[in-house]
């Protein structure tokens, strides 16, 4: 099972500078504050934090039936089908080899994002909070389904 | 004409529109940019193109003119001469003489000869800088004939003024506008005016790419049709549910009428007791009527109008659910037909995306050309079924895995040309690709007449690699799984053909990718053939669908064999079962799956696939349904989760899982303990050929051969038997030799030709017991010779041992 930890490109482990952000997106800095009112999509699995930058936030969906998905690796919760379209559903807890407690399936919720035209979800407790502040670890969508997609064979 | 070149035709005008539209655009564009070379560039390939395809369609005038414009071209481009305002304008006419050319072509009337002179003139005097001659000549042409119109409706033709714009420029394009607008009104400097002037009176078509299109063909983008096919899959997925419901409403409807029909005989049970009855309490009641009697006079209480109102509803309830029967026929017709309209469009829209194999096999042409010349070995290519329709990723898809085999074979399978006439073997080697149809799928056969896969040299390499163990006793079968092992091979060295060890495991997963198998048979010194089967429709796929565990999946029917409930006695996890008296590896996908199956009872049903060639049967808890489907494949994060080929949605909205059997049997973890990977389908029963205009002799030969287990094919005469051969192929042939039509002696001729006898045994059996005609039937390649009439034991110990014999060869 792939690890995920601070030298893996797709997880920065890190505050994502909001300059850096910006750089070279051609917007004035009112307009790079008004984005940074929702700079990013923060949750959290198995009392852990991560982000995600708001540009790569689809949607945030109900946990919704997850078909499971035999021999792929366990951090590949299944499949959800929202409104036709097939996607992943990654579990970060299961990545970090943490245990997560049993909960309502009320309680989680689907981080949907778009990695390069492809969607992939990350399981979340609670409800994410879109937030101009990033904290926890940041989740590189592009690095992530480069370094973290399923090999099998 | 004849269809093929009416069909040319219809492609040549398709291309020639596309490249007269570079042509016009392209030399105002040159007009205004003289050094834009990459324009010059594509010039050239247009005229180029337009040469030679109007040549290939017997349009020699044109393929002249084009010729004559690209030599001019050429000119400009190796910078003899420089492409002044005239040189444009000349090469201006030469296109339009070639569009008249192309119209007429279009409008099925002969081409015009006198254009070419007319061009060449124009042309030569343009080249040479004479333009007052060129003018002069241009002119007294135009007015003689050439220029004037030369189609039939030249009334319809639109004259341009001398000195009219001939190019729309960009108004914001200042200076583009300047360089290249002319004015009637504003005189240009002498030279200029006179290098300007155009003949005098140039036809100019009003609708020239309506007329240029109007062969019935346009062009569409590929995206477009894959956009239609996929609202056709949802279309489809829709209509799933639509029937889903349509069997619950029918249940409704039955339950319905049921409760009806008991609704209405209580009812009439009800309104004829009571109807018409007078109770004793209403009989006294009404003194008026005291003085009639019961008969005489009709007398109603509540229970009688009650009755008779139940009786009037329950009619109207009646007349109601006929309605709703009548109703729910039409509805059920109505989504028959729906349906049916369905599977036409998608049949229709399939065809579309088809691209006939022909096309593809000739990418290939070069190919073995180019491979026969590096490996040193004399080969040909023959191809068949070149009209046999493919889906567009399929064509695309199999290109890659083609060339492997086609590189294998040349560098393992044939032999060197001292070799082959060594062993007695024509020289030149021979590489067949055939396709044809098969029901929904398309197969497609690579065969070589070369020696035939070197088991013993796979052996030798597996051990050398430390794949097998030296003591190892493996069957030839199993040890063709090393050559689908990436980075396995055979060859000594690295060359530019083989030697690298990738091929087939290439070929193997992107046959899979495709949805599609491989299977590979091989006779020692007779060849081997790769044969691919794949869906003709990528798009909207039929599936088999089946539960293991609590979970469904799905699998593509051409992956399918056949679907068999197990006896008891196989309802262990074993991983043999039989089905029919054929034992075949099973492998149980609860296990695979690492899933609970049903407890109760084990996996009860058996899909039957066939993996590399070997049937396999695939244990399951249940099958549910075969469905039209869209197949969506994984993105990149899943892709390499080989086990599967993407996912597909039920009407209720159900994801299935789509399972890729190849993977499953062979891949993954079991790939080193569990390969399952057969080089002949062993189960399959050797076929033969029958060939006789007797109904008599066809019948009790093939009842005869049927009875020992032989597949047989019947054929009247030998062209028939041809047919049947390139569409099925037999083991052996048995003829007759006085047949209409094709007679015994064409039929071995033409195997012989073909190659065939070498690897189809040829029985003669026929009523002429002379030496002469055994004699010849001999020379002519026959295996052996019967005479009618026969004894079934010899027959059928005949073609025994012929079939025996070239399989052991």
């Amino acid at each position: 099972m792939s690890t995920f930890d601070n030298t893996t490109v797709g997880y920065r482990g890190e505050t994502a500078s909001n300059d850096t952000r910006n750089a070279g997106l051609g917007i004035s800095q009112s307009e790079a504050d008004r984005h940074l009112d929702l700079a990013c999509c923060c949750f959290s699995i198995a009392d852990m934090e991560y982000h995600l930058r708001i540009e790569y936030m689809l949607e945030i969906a109900d946990f919704t039936k997850v078909t499971y998905l035999p021999l792929a690796p366990e951090y590949v919760l299944g499949l959800a089908n929202l409104r036709g379209e097939v996607m992943p559903v990654i579990d970060l807890a299961c990545m970090k080899d943490i245990k997560r407690q049993p909960r309502n399936p009320a309680a989680y919720r689907l981080i949907v994002a778009d990695a390069g035209g492809e969607r992939i979800a990350f399981l979340a407790e609670g409800m994410p909070k879109l937030s101009s502040t990033a904290s926890g670890e940041e989740i590189d969508v592009i690095s992530f389904v480069k370094n973290h997609k399923v090999r099998i064979g | 004409m004849s269809n093929i070149r009416k069909q040319l035709l219809g492609f040549f005008l398709q291309e020639a529109s596309e490249h007269l539209a570079t042509l016009e655009d392209g030399l105002l564009r040159i007009e205004k940019d003289p050094n834009d070379r990459s324009m010059l560039e594509e010039l050239f390939r247009s005229a180029h193109t337009i040469k030679g395809s109007a040549a290939l369609v017997k349009l020699n005038t044109t393929s002249a003119l084009a010729h004559r414009l690209e030599d001019t071209l050429e000119a400009i481009r190796e910078s003899h001469i420089s492409p002044s305002r005239e040189l444009i304008d000349a090469m201006i006419f030469a296109m339009d003489q070639i569009k008249d050319q192309v119209h007429r072509a279009s409008n099925g009337e002969d081409e015009s000869d006198d254009a070419l002179e007319t061009v060449e003139r124009s042309l030569k005097l343009a080249e040479e800088g004479d333009f007052a001659q060129r003018n002069a000549a241009t002119e007294a042409i135009a007015e003689t004939h050439s220029i004037e119109p030369t189609v039939t409706d030249a009334d319809n033709f639109d004259r341009i003024p001398v000195m009219e714009p001939v190019e729309t420029v960009n108004e914001s394009d200042d200076t583009s506008h300047a360089v290249s607008t002319f004015s009637v009104q504003e005189p240009a400097p002498v030279e200029t005016q006179r290098s300007a002037v155009r003949p005098s009176t140039v036809p100019l078509r009003p609708d020239t790419a309506h007329h240029l299109t109007s062969g019935g063909v346009i062009k569409i983008s590929s995206d477009k049709l894959d956009g239609m096919m996929n609202v056709l899959g949802e279309i489809t997925i829709t209509k799933n549910h639509l029937m889903d419901q349509l069997t619950v409403v029918e249940r409704l409807r039955s339950e319905i009428d049921f409760a009806g029909q008991r609704l209405l005989r209580e009812v009439n049970n009800f309104s004829e007791r009571y109807s018409y009855s007078v109770p004793e309490s209403v009989k006294y009641k009404d003194p008026l009527l005291s003085e009639f009697m019961e008969l005489e006079f009709d007398r109603y209480d509540e229970v009688n109008l009650f009755a008779k109102k139940l009786q009037e509803i329950t009619n109207d309830v009646n007349e109601a659910l006929r309605s709703l029967g009548n109703f729910f026929t039409r509805f059920t017709g109505d989504v028959g037909t729906l349906d049916g309209m369905i599977a036409d469009m998608k049949e229709r829209i399939s065809e579309a995306r088809m691209i006939q194999a022909g096309n593809l096999f000739q990418r290939f042409t070069r190919t073995v050309r180019d491979l026969s010349r590096q490996a040193g070995k004399p080969v040909r290519l023959l191809v068949a079924g070149g009209d046999t329709p493919l889906d567009r990723v399929v064509y695309d898809g199999l290109f890659e895995p083609i060339l492997h085999i086609i590189r294998n074979a040349v560098a393992h399978g044939l032999e060197s040309e001292d070799e082959r006439k060594r062993i007695g073997k024509p020289p030149v080697g021979t590489i067949r690709m055939s396709a044809r149809r098969e029901g929904n799928t398309a197969v497609i056969d690579i065969r070589d007449d070369g020696k035939g896969i070197q088991f013993n040299r796979i052996r030798k390499r597996a051990i050398d690699q430390g794949l097998l163990d030296p003591n190892e006793e493996v069957r030839p079968k199993d040890l063709l799984k090393f050559i689908f092992m990436h980075g396995f091979s055979t060859a000594d060295a690295t060359d530019h053909t083989s030697g690298r060890g990738i091929g087939l495991d290439v070929v193997k997963d992107r046959l899979a990718a495709l949805n599609g198998t491989l299977s590979i048979l091989t006779k020692k010194e007779r060849g081997t053939i790769f044969r691919m089967r794949l869906p003709l429709s990528l798009v909207i796929i039929n599936v088999v669908h089946f539960r293991v565990g609590k979970q469904s999946f799905v699998i593509p029917s051409n992956l399918v064999v056949e679907i068999a409930e197990l006896a008891e006695t196989d309802l262990r996890h074993d991983s043999t079962v039989q089905i029919r008296d054929v034992a075949m590896p099973s492998v149980d996908l609860s296990s695979v799956f690492r899933m609970q199956g049903d407890s109760a009872q084990y996996s009860r049903f058996a899909i039957v696939t066939r993996v590399s060639g070997t049937k396999v049967a695939l244990r399951v808890d249940e099958i549910l349904s075969q469905e039209d489907t869209i197949i969506k494949p994984f993105g990149s994060f899943l892709r390499e989760l080989h086990y599967y080929s993407g996912t597909s949605i039920s009407g209720s909205g159900m994801l299935r899982l789509v399972i890729n059997p190849s993977w499953i049997v062979e891949g993954g973890e079991k790939r080193d303990d569990e390969v399952l990977t057969g080089a002949m389908d062993e189960s399959r029963k050797p076929s033969v050929l029958v060939v006789d205009d007797s109904l008599s002799v066809r019948k009790f030969a093939s009842t005869l051969l049927e009875a020992h287990d032989y597949e047989v094919r019947a054929a009247s005469n030998g062209l028939q038997a041809l047919d049947i051969l390139d569409e099925y192929g037999a083991d052996l042939i048995l003829t007759d030799l006085e047949m209409p039509v094709m007679h015994g002696y064409e039929l071995l001729g033409e195997l012989r030709r073909r190659g065939l006898l070498d690897t189809i045994p040829v029985v003669v059996l026929t009523s002429r017991g002379s030496e002469q005609h055994r004699i010849k039937a001999f020379d002519l390649g026959a295996t052996d010779y019967l005479i009618k009439p026969f004894e079934e034991e010899s027959l059928i110990t005949t073609v025994q041992r012929h079939i025996k014999d070239h399989q052991t060869a």
